[in-house]
């Protein structure tokens, strides 16, 4: 995590420059089709910068972490469902404020309820149980008649916020790139202070940082309801993108998507996911055109990656600039 | 082995617990300290005293309950029985994380570091995490001067300042003990537990190792678990020699090493 290599910097800070130019550039030019693709990209990217905090830093792969998305989103989508069909009062609104709220409150209780017992599991067991939370979430949505069950919910309007306009692609896309910028300036900051110190430690080492006085547990849960509140964000985010929300958002494969946009990128590499996730939309765009049957392509390149790149892109460049 | 012969060939004032030790400057002590694996006594009624500012090594055959014994002490394992006090505080129950911030702190049999850290950082954390809580979440660690200085000064200590920013795992075997015993250092403890530092290394690093320890000796009260029968001697000032989890002899070196059951149970035949 020390001594990054300048390549993957270089390459990491490249992928930034780009988001932060090429939609305008989309948007002036007329091609506003284009700058969705670009806020998926991002929004996908904040939720992968969120898993990179366990999984990258902490060690812990979590393989629940798109409940977190769909809780957030749902945090907007119900609001808006009740204030646009009525009941609910209490609930019922297009203010942004309370929905963001929600979003990440709900996060944050269901990280630190199911981390509570999650983090008390190692290895192919953390993988199975964070799953079967997230299942439970799937679940839950799908019995859920009030909210359309399985075939979703229409999101009628985006989340009121004083001068952003989020139902204006060009605002929304600011919004998701400023909050992704913000994200990793946090995370990084996180990683390099002494609680990133202790998750490090931990992920090496558990027996020593119990030797060094430190029982690692709290720790774990902490950066387990960090990265979940980032993660509701980023599906707060998403309801307000796609403006239909349904439990496919939840369901384990987007987990697993999600694990793979940071392995693809780099798990040791603060930018890894954003470089991850770039891919992952760029060969989804590309395939899909190809072929119906791009998974398999797909498929194919990621076992490569995982197979042979270990370390991901990023990591690939580390070693390059090394040699 | 039976418990009579065990008693009266025992040196010092290991016989009985109703005469007990004196608490008086014990740093360590544990008392009926019962450990069993299934039908294994790995620590059968132990009782230990470490005198405060001593050397005590401690000694046995492979299998007689040394790692077993440490483990206790700090805490990684609860015994069934008995208890352990640390300048007679009942510490038995524990939690290990709590008894390193108490100053009891102890070194590893496989040496046990953190491979991705370089050597300064591995030792800054130990610093940090005995300087209190590490729920701070903004100033880089690189940054706090408290914790880099007190890893520099350990590193000096154990002469390994030229290879700080090394990756542990790219570190000699014999250099990752030395880092080790610079990260229980930099938690300034009061009492170390050292399981076998001296596993595996060369002779010229275990005469480096030997050194080490000697320069220690004033400021830190040490338990010392080792087979280096050269190092052991040239150290301890108390020698304790466990067979099958029990303690057949306590004293100073030169005695226990011409006692007849020690000889037979471990040192072999012919006496050095």
């Amino acid at each position: 995590m020390e001594g990054l290599s300048k390549k993957s910097a270089v390459v990491g800070g490249a992928f930034l420059i780009v988001l932060a130019i090429l939609p305008l550039v989309m948007f002036f030019s007329g091609n506003i089709f284009l700058i969705d693709i670009f806020t998926r990209l991002v929004i996908l990217a904040i939720a992968g910068t969120s898993l990179y905090l366990l999984l990258g830093v902490a060690g812990l792969p979590s393989f629940g972490h798109a409940a977190y998305l769909g809780l957030g989103a749902y945090a907007v989508g119900i609001p808006v469902h009740y204030a646009t069909m009525g009941g609910a009062e209490w609930l019922a609104s297009y203010n942004g404020w309370w929905q963001f709220f929600l979003a990440i409150f709900v996060s944050a209780l269901f990280a630190l309820i199911t981390g509570a017992i999650s983090l008390r599991t190692r290895g192919v067991h953390f993988i199975m149980i964070t799953m079967a939370f997230s299942q439970m979430i799937f679940y839950a949505l799908i019995s859920l008649e009030e909210y359309g069950a399985d075939d979703g919910l229409s999101v009628y309007a985006s989340s009121e916020f004083p001068f952003v306009m989020l139902d204006n692609p060009l605002h929304l896309y600011g919004v998701c790139f400023g909050s992704l910028l913000l994200v990793l300036y946090i995370v990084h900051r996180l990683q390099h202070s002494p609680f990133g110190r202790v998750l490090q430690a931990a992920k090496q080492n558990e027996t020593r940082v119990l030797a060094s006085g430190v029982n690692p547990f709290k720790y774990r849960l902490l950066a387990y309801v960090m990265a979940g509140v980032i993660a509701g964000y980023a599906g707060a985010l998403m309801a307000n993108f796609s403006l239909f929300i349904s439990p496919d958002m939840v369901e384990w494969s987007r987990s697993g998507e999600l694990m793979f946009m940071v392995i693809l990128g780099g798990s040791q590499h603060i930018l890894g996911p954003l470089v991850g996730s770039s891919l992952f939309i760029l060969l989804e765009f590309v395939l899909s055109r190809w072929t119906i049957y791009w998974h398999l392509p797909f498929g194919i390149i990621l076992l490569l990656v995982v197979l042979f790149g270990r370390g991901g892109i990023m990591g690939m460049l580390r070693r390059d600039s090394q040699s | 082995m039976s418990a009579s012969t065990t008693s009266t060939n025992t040196i010092a004032n290991n016989s009985s617990k109703s005469t007990g030790y004196t608490a008086e400057n014990a740093a360590l002590r544990t008392q009926g300290l019962i450990k069993s694996f299934g039908g294994i006594r790995a620590t059968d009624d132990l009782d230990l005293t470490v005198k405060q500012g001593s050397l005590h090594a401690l000694i046995g055959p492979n299998g007689a309950g040394k790692t077993t014994l440490i483990s206790q002490l700090c805490g990684l394992m609860s015994p069934d029985s008995g208890q352990v006090f640390l300048y007679d505080q009942d510490i038995t129950a524990m939690p290990p994380a709590k008894r390193v911030q108490r100053g009891l702190a102890r070194t590893f049999q496989i040496t046990s570091v953190f491979p991705e850290f370089n050597a300064q950082d591995n030792v800054a954390f130990a610093a940090q995490a005995v300087a209190g809580h590490s729920y701070r979440f903004w100033r880089p660690v690189a940054k706090n001067k408290t914790f880099q200085q007190q890893a520099a000064d350990a590193l000096a200590r154990v002469g390994l300042s030229s290879r700080a920013a090394v990756t542990a795992a790219s570190l000699s075997h014999g250099e990752r003990r030395q880092l080790e015993i610079a990260m229980v250092l930099a938690a300034q403890p009061k009492v170390l537990l050292l399981d076998e530092p001296m596993a595996g290394m060369g002779g010229e690093e275990s005469a480096l190792m030997v050194e080490l320890l000697q320069s220690l000796k004033t400021e830190v009260t040490m338990l010392l678990v080792e087979h280096d029968m050269d190092a052991v001697f040239a150290l301890a000032d108390e020698l304790s020699v466990l067979v099958y989890g029990r303690l057949i002899a306590t004293g100073i070196p030169s005695d226990v090493r011409s006692n007849a059951e020690v000889q037979r149970a471990y040192l072999g035949a012919a006496p050095a």
